[in-house]
C-alpha cells in the first residue's frame, strides 16, 4: 500500500522530470518562433534567468507591475487572499489537532512524518479528486454560484484590514464599518446555497442560519460602538494607535465577551452550530455539496474565521502594539494565534444549544448587555480614561 | 443565567485543557501490537482461574482424555466445539477423540477451559484469527496444539490517569 508521503514524492518526481525536459520544447519556441513575432530577445533571456534567480525574478515582476510592492501582489498574495487562505488551511489542521488533544484522541497522524502535518494537502487532493454531484432538482445556477459567492465574500473582507502600519491593501476612514457591511451579506449566501440544494435538511439549516445570523449581527455591531465612542474614529489604524498605552480589552471587557460570543455564532461553531447540526439535520445547508464545491464553501467560512479573529485582535488586544524586540507583524500574528485557539477551543468541550435558547441569548441577553456596555463606554470617555 | 451554568462551562474548559497534556492510549494497531503476557488458564485442583487474555485455545494433546466435557460446557453458549476422530495412538485417549473449535461461532467465554478437569485446554493471547474463508475458521485439534508465536512488542504502562503505552 502506498502511503501519502510516497504519493507526494511520486507527484514531485513527475514535476521534476517535466521541468527538466521542458526546455526541449521551450528553447525552440523561444529562439525560433519568438523572434519571428518580433519580441525583444533580451526579454526572453530575462525570463530564462529569472526562473533560476529569485532576485532577478523580483526585478522582472516589478518591470511588469506585479512585484512585491504592487497592488496586484498585495491583493493576490501577502496581506491579501493567498495569505488568508494559507492561514485558513493551517487553522483547519490546528483545529483538528487541538480538538483531538482535548478529547484524548490523536487526530491526523499518517500524512507527513510529524503529527500529520501534510493532512491539508491530502485533504486538498481528496477534494479535487471527488465527483461534483449536483442534485437533479437543484437550481443549477445558484447551486454553482453559492461556493464562489462564499469565497468571494470571505476575500472581500480582507480589503481594508491592516496587518501592520505598513502592511495593508487599501486604507479607508471607515475600515471598521466596511467588514461589518460585507459580513451582513453572509446570510444571503447561506440562504442561496440552502434554497438551491432543494433538500429539506439544507433548507432547515438555511433558515436556522438566517435566524441566527440576524439575531447576532446586532449585538456584534453594538459591542464595537463602545470602542468607536472611546476613539472617535472608524479607522482601524487609529483604533490600534489609541491602544498604545492600554488595550481595549481592559476598559471594554464586557464588549470583548459579547464580541467573542457573536464571533462563535457568526462562524456557526459549537455551541452555536445549529445551521450545521450534524446529529439533527445531516450537515445543514452544506448537505448537498460535494468535492471542491464543499472545499470552496469551507475555505470561505475559514477565511471569515481569520478575518473575525483578526478584528478581535485589532479591536481588543492592541493589534501590532508590543515591545520593540519583535517586529509589529510578529506581535499581531502571535495574538492572532491566541485568538484562534480561543475560538476553536469551545468546539472541543461544549454541547450544542437549542434554537430557542440561542435566540433568547441573542435578542435578550446580548443586546441588553451591549447597551449596558455602551453606557460604560460613555462614562469612561467622559471621565477621560482613554 | 445561573452560577451553575457558568461554573459548568468553565469546568468543561478546564477538563479540555488538562486533557491536552495527558498521554494518549491510542495504539496504532497494524504497526504497533500490544505485548500480552499470558492467556487465560484454570487450575482444576484449586478451582481458580488466572487473570489472562481470552484468545485462541491451546490444546495439550498428550493430556487430553476425550471426555467431551468442554463440548458439553459449550453446548448452550456457542455450540462451537465438536469432538472429532484423530489419527495416531494416544495413551491417555482410548477413544481417539479431541475437540475441534469453530471460531466463527466461539464467543471466547472460557467456560470450556473451566470445564476441563485434566488441565489440557487453556487460552493464549493470540487474537488475529480472521480468515478469507469461513471453513478456515474451524481449527482442528492439531492446529490447536500449536503454541502461537509472540507478535506484540509494545508494553502497557499503568499510571494515575489509567494507562499509556510507550
Amino acid at each position: 500500500m502506498e502511503t501519502f508521503e510516497e504519493f507526494v514524492k511520486r507527484i514531485l518526481t513527475i514535476l521534476f522530470w517535466f521541468l527538466l525536459l521542458s526546455p526541449l520544447v521551450i528553447f525552440p519556441v523561444l529562439f525560433l518562433v519568438v523572434p519571428i513575432l518580433g519580441i525583444d530577445v533580451t526579454t526572453v533571456n530575462e525570463i530564462l534567468t529569472a526562473t533560476i534567480d529569485p532576485l532577478k525574478a523580483i526585478k522582472l515582476a516589478d518591470k511588469y507591475g506585479i512585484g512585491p510592492s504592487s497592488t496586484f501582489f498585495k491583493v493576490a498574495a501577502f496581506p491579501g487572499f493567498t495569505f488568508a487562505a494559507l492561514v485558513a488551511t493551517l487553522t483547519i489542521l490546528y483545529e483538528r489537532k487541538l480538538m483531538a488533544k482535548a478529547q484524548l484522541r490523536v487526530g491526523p497522524l499518517y500524512a507527513g512524518r510529524f503529527e500529520g502535518v501534510l493532512q491539508p494537502i491530502a485533504d486538498l487532493f481528496k477534494l479535487l479528486g471527488k465527483e461534483l454531484v449536483v442534485p437533479e432538482k437543484a437550481d443549477k445556477t445558484f447551486f454553482w454560484a453559492a461556493p464562489i459567492l462564499s469565497l468571494g465574500l470571505g476575500a472581500a473582507l480582507l480589503t481594508v484590514i491592516p496587518l501592520s502600519p505598513t502592511t495593508y491593501i487599501a486604507r479607508s476612514e471607515f475600515s471598521l464599518l466596511i467588514p461589518f457591511a460585507i459580513i451582513g451579506f453572509s446570510p444571503l449566501v447561506v440562504l442561496i446555497a440552502a434554497w438551491a440544494s432543494s433538500n429539506k435538511f439544507a433548507f432547515i439549516g438555511g433558515l436556522r442560519a438566517l435566524h441566527q445570523l440576524a439575531a447576532y449581527e446586532i449585538p456584534m455591531l453594538l459591542s464595537i460602538l463602545g470602542i468607536v465612542i472611546l476613539t472617535g474614529s472608524f479607522d482601524l489604524m487609529k483604533i490600534v494607535e489609541a491602544q498604545k498605552d492600554i488595550w481595549f480589552i481592559f476598559p471594554q471587557f464586557l464588549a470583548a465577551i459579547i464580541f467573542y460570543i457573536t464571533i462563535l455564532s457568526e462562524l456557526e461553531r459549537i455551541p452555536f452550530d445549529l445551521p450545521e447540526a450534524e446529529t439533527e439535520i445531516v450537515s445543514g445547508w452544506l448537505t448537498e455539496y460535494t468535492g471542491m464545491h464543499f472545499g470552496l464553501l469551507q475555505l470561505g467560512v475559514y477565511v471569515k474565521f481569520y478575518v473575525l479573529a483578526l478584528l478581535f485582535t485589532l479591536l481588543f488586544l492592541g493589534g501590532w502594539n508590543g515591545p520593540a524586540f519583535l517586529p509589529p507583524i510578529a506581535w499581531l500574528l502571535l495574538k492572532l494565534f491566541f485568538v484562534i485557539t480561543l475560538i476553536i477551543f469551545p468546539r472541543a468541550v461544549l454541547p450544542r444549544l437549542r434554537i430557542d435558547q440561542l435566540i433568547r441569548i441573542g435578542w435578550a441577553w446580548l443586546i441588553a448587555l451591549s447597551f449596558i456596555n455602551l453606557f460604560i463606554a460613555v462614562i469612561e470617555s467622559s471621565l477621560g480614561v482613554i | 443565567m445561573n452560577i451553575k451554568l457558568i461554573t459548568g462551562i468553565l469546568g468543561a474548559f478546564a477538563v479540555g485543557l488538562r486533557n491536552i497534556f495527558k498521554r494518549r492510549m491510542t495504539l496504532r494497531y497494524p504497526e504497533q501490537k500490544l505485548d500480552i503476557e499470558s492467556g487465560y488458564t484454570f487450575d482444576a485442583k484449586s478451582n481458580t482461574g488466572s487473570a489472562g487474555f481470552k484468545g485462541r485455545h491451546i490444546l495439550y494433546t498428550d493430556k487430553c482424555t476425550g471426555c467431551s466435557l468442554c463440548a458439553i460446557a459449550c453446548e448452550n453458549i456457542a455450540d462451537c466445539i465438536d469432538m472429532v476422530q484423530v489419527e495416531g495412538s494416544w495413551p491417555t485417549n482410548p477413544k481417539n477423540i479431541m475437540p475441534q473449535i469453530d471460531y466463527g461461532r466461539c464467543v471466547f467465554c472460557g467456560f470450556c477451559v473451566d470445564a476441563c478437569p485434566f488441565d489440557c485446554l487453556f487460552m493464549t493471547p493470540e487474537y488475529e484469527l480472521s480468515a478469507t474463508d469461513k471453513r478456515k475458521l474451524v481449527h482442528t485439534p492439531f492446529q490447536l496444539a500449536v503454541f502461537p508465536e509472540k507478535k506484540g512488542d509494545v508494553q502497557l504502562i499503568p499510571d494515575d490517569g489509567g494507562a499509556h503505552h510507550d
